[in-house]
């Protein structure tokens, strides 16, 4: 009886010095907490809505400013251009020349500031293929016009599925003191796109009245489909880092 | 056996981390455009060619006999000389002349009616059916 009440004094006596023992430890210490989130850099470019966006077109024979309407889309990482001039199929031979400038900046979240510059750096190659057709084509010769209505199905599979095909090139500068890099792209026509060479479209094709018909082959000079489509482009332009020494 | 699929895992894990952080050391912003591009396709007149088959047909069932002819027989006419007028007038050469309306008779005749300046005395008297069929009308109601 006497040994257990030995043994369970003992057991209490450790449990208070213990506790006198972690009791005085916090008195003597204080705990500071440090945090720190470590997070790399965000490399993050919009295209410039203010800077003008400009296209012009340079054949062997001529330079002509293409009037543009651009559109961005909602984070400015896609910029649409629309050409609002038609261009003349003629237009398009080896060599003929397509010069789109633009403006690029930062965006605020972005930690660099700052792209590689680029000199007529080689991104690929890139094709103008056919998206659309306007609904309304017109049949005429030099003084009078025939018909003017819905695309026969014969010009439909007339066009070409890609018209031409570029080597693009991409020029962008340094930022300026507005953080302002600006942007070219040169696309370069490889090929011809002997559209002129093709076989000219039967008038049976066509699917005219006889009245429209009769017209055309009684008329001594040349008749011709007349027709807009639209062709569109998409080319991706990878930026790196400018590497700050 | 597992060595391999332990190297192959080992290289697939390294191939993403690399793709990984050349997607946070490069950006890429995208350029597309919509150009419409007008076409001119010459037009074969085909039918006109099927209709010289047609009487060609016609005349060879005529047991028409052709003849050859030399080269040198046939007189030279250069394309001016069968220039036809529809072919000048498509080349500018002769302006188109304009059409210039004429009014009918009818139209003329409204058109002074509205021009003159005399009062209009014609008063419309009704027929003695319509003032019959009135008086009818009234003795109903």
């Amino acid at each position: 009886m006497g040994k257990k009440h030995n043994i369970v004094g003992l057991v209490i006596l450790l449990i208070t010095v213990v506790s006198m023992l972690g009791v005085s430890y916090a008195g003597y210490t204080n705990i500071l907490t440090l945090d720190y989130d470590l997070s790399s850099s965000s490399f993050n470019n919009i295209f410039k809505e203010k800077s003008k966006v400009t296209a012009e077109l340079i054949t062997e024979e001529k330079s002509k400013k293409l009037k543009v309407d651009p559109i961005f889309d909602r984070d400015k990482k896609k910029l649409r251009l629309i050409i609002d001039n038609p261009i003349d199929i003629s237009d398009f031979e080896e060599g003929t020349t397509i010069i789109i400038n633009y403006s690029l900046k930062a965006d605020k979240s972005s930690g660099i500031k700052q792209v590689a510059p680029q000199e007529d750096y080689n991104i690929g190659r890139a094709d103008f293929i056919l998206e659309t057709v306007t609904p309304i084509c017109s049949i005429a010769n030099k003084s009078k016009t025939y018909y003017t209505g819905s695309i026969p199905n014969a010009v439909y599979d007339y066009l070409p599925d890609v018209l031409a095909s570029f080597d693009s090139y991409h020029t962008i500068s340094s930022a300026d003191h507005k953080g302002t890099m600006n942007g070219t792209i040169t696309l370069v026509q490889v090929g011809d796109n002997n559209f002129n060479d093709r076989p000219k479209v039967n008038l049976s094709s066509l699917d005219l009245d006889d009245s429209t018909n009769e017209r055309i082959v009684k008329s001594k000079s040349s008749a011709y489909v007349e027709v807009e489509a639209v062709y569109g482009f998409d080319i991706p332009i990878n930026l790196d880092q400018f590497n700050v020494n | 056996m597992r060595k391999i699929a332990i190297f192959t895992a080992i290289c697939i894990l390294i191939f993403m981390m690399f793709s990984i952080s050349y997607g946070f050391w490069t950006d890429q912003v995208e350029i597309a455009g919509d150009s419409k591009v007008s076409f001119k396709i010459k037009i074969n007149k085909d039918i006109e060619l099927e209709e010289a088959t047609d009487a060609a047909i016609k005349l060879n069932k005529e047991d028409l006999v052709v003849k050859d002819v030399k080269k040198e027989d046939i007189p030279y006419v250069t394309e001016e000389e069968t220039a036809t007028e529809e072919d000048l007038v498509d080349l500018d050469i002769i302006p188109v002349e304009e059409e210039v309306a004429v009014p009918t008779e009818e139209e003329t005749s409204t058109e002074d009616e509205a021009i003159s300046d005399e009062p209009n005395n014609d008063k419309s008297v009704p027929l003695e059916e319509d003032v019959q069929s009135e008086e009818t009308s009234g003795d109903i109601s």
